[in-house]
């Protein structure tokens, strides 16, 4: 009956713990309602050119007329937007690159772990991360990569004079 | 007493065999975009990840037939089954979205096995918001990180610049359902420059789960 009893209790404290943590502060107010949010309208007009093209590849069964593909639904998208010039850069998408939608700064976390992890020296990290960045930035021709990697490295390079 | 014992066991075993049940994931993929100087990107393929191999292959079908590999801290890029380009990178493989969705880390983007720090936990009307914190040698490279959470889903994520800024979010929407997965269908990328938004949309379709249809796609050849 003892041992039933403190396993009760076990079990008891257990789930209050749960609950603990479970409990956020709930500041009661929409602080961060807007931060969260963005403009599907907005997104749907910067893409709409794109949608249009994707919508018109997608309808095409047969994918081994790559340019002939691209040089139709390039026509269609000109003909239904005739002010707008339509340019199809050729290239990875960062997203692509990064194993999907990490961005620069997810990128950012991985260097961080991996620099953390192995403690490797700040004149090491100044060269590493700025670098990394800047490859990425030059490959996918990102400006806020190339910007972010000179601020890093300029930082650093500071912080040893 | 025992045997109530060894149900509670058992209950929390399958809860957590159940969580590591994922390890395969292809979907066709869409990746929109247009950079700042208003040229658009078009990517569209079908994608390949099982988190035993860790290769994440993506084989497009437009702009180009191609084959990309990103593997451990390289990353291949084959056309007509030759290699035609090599990169180091750093291992971005267990950041990606599908090792973390198989692995059940993306409601907290994998930030909870890394050095960064919860600063707060704060819930505001359906949403429950996580602040972290870079480790403090990078404080003044790297801001904070706002992870936003509905129904226990990874909703959206602000990532703050050193002097507070917003420099840019991702939202997670359209969550289905796969063998008990639930995956974001839709992924909306926006990046701020110089006072303006950028968007890049990612959408996947025809997702498959622990699949065993073109196996040898999980596990593309790459040169050692």
């Amino acid at each position: 009956m003892e041992k039933f009893k403190v396993f009760i209790l076990f079990v008891l404290l257990l789930t209050s713990q749960i609950s603990l943590a479970n409990k956020h502060c709930d500041n009661g107010g929409d602080v961060y309602s807007e931060l969260f949010s963005y403009n599907q309208q907005q997104v749907d007009d910067q893409l709409k050119e794109i949608s249009f093209i994707e919508q018109s590849l997608q309808s095409q069964v047969d994918w081994n007329g790559g340019e002939s593909l691209l040089q139709n639904s390039l026509q269609q998208a000109q003909t239904k937007f005739p002010n707008t010039v339509i340019e199809l850069k050729d290239g990875m998408p960062a997203a692509f690159w990064l194993g999907c939608c990490l961005g620069p700064i997810g990128l950012g976390i991985i260097i961080v772990n991996h620099e953390s992890g192995e403690d490797i020296g700040k004149a090491v990290l100044g060269c590493v991360l700025p670098s990394t960045l800047f490859t990425l930035g030059v490959v996918t021709e990102d400006p806020f990569l190339i910007e972010l990697a000179v601020e890093i490295f300029l930082s650093v390079f500071d912080s040893f004079h | 007493m025992k045997i109530l014992f060894l149900l509670l066991c058992l209950f929390f075993v399958n809860q957590r065999v159940h969580s590591q049940g994922y390890f395969r994931f292809s979907a066709d993929f869409s990746i929109k975009a247009k950079d700042a100087a208003g040229k658009g990107t078009l990517t569209m393929g079908r994608v390949y990840y099982d988190k035993n191999i860790r290769k994440i292959v993506y084989q497009t079908k437009f702009p180009e037939i191609e084959t990309w590999v990103t593997a451990d801290t390289c990353m291949f890029k084959f056309a007509n089954g030759k290699l035609v380009q090599k990169a180091i990178i750093p291992s971005v493989v267990e950041m990606s979205i599908y090792h973390l969705a198989l692995n059940g880390q993306l409601p907290d983007f994998g930030l909870k096995k890394s050095f960064f720090k919860v600063e707060k936990v704060e819930k505001e009307n359906e949403m429950v918001i996580t602040t972290w914190l870079p480790p403090s040698n990078f404080a003044n490279k790297i801001g904070k990180i706002l992870v936003s959470n509905k129904e226990k889903k990874l909703f959206g994520i602000v990532f703050l610049d050193v002097k507070g800024a917003v420099a840019a979010k991702q939202f997670f929407n359209n969550y289905q359902n796969y063998k008990g997965l639930f995956f974001p269908t839709e992924i909306v990328n926006i990046k701020v420059l110089n006072g303006k938004e950028l968007y890049e949309v990612t959408t996947y379709k025809n997702i498959k789960v622990n699949d065993y249809v073109d196996d040898n796609l999980y596990n593309y050849a790459i040169p050692r």
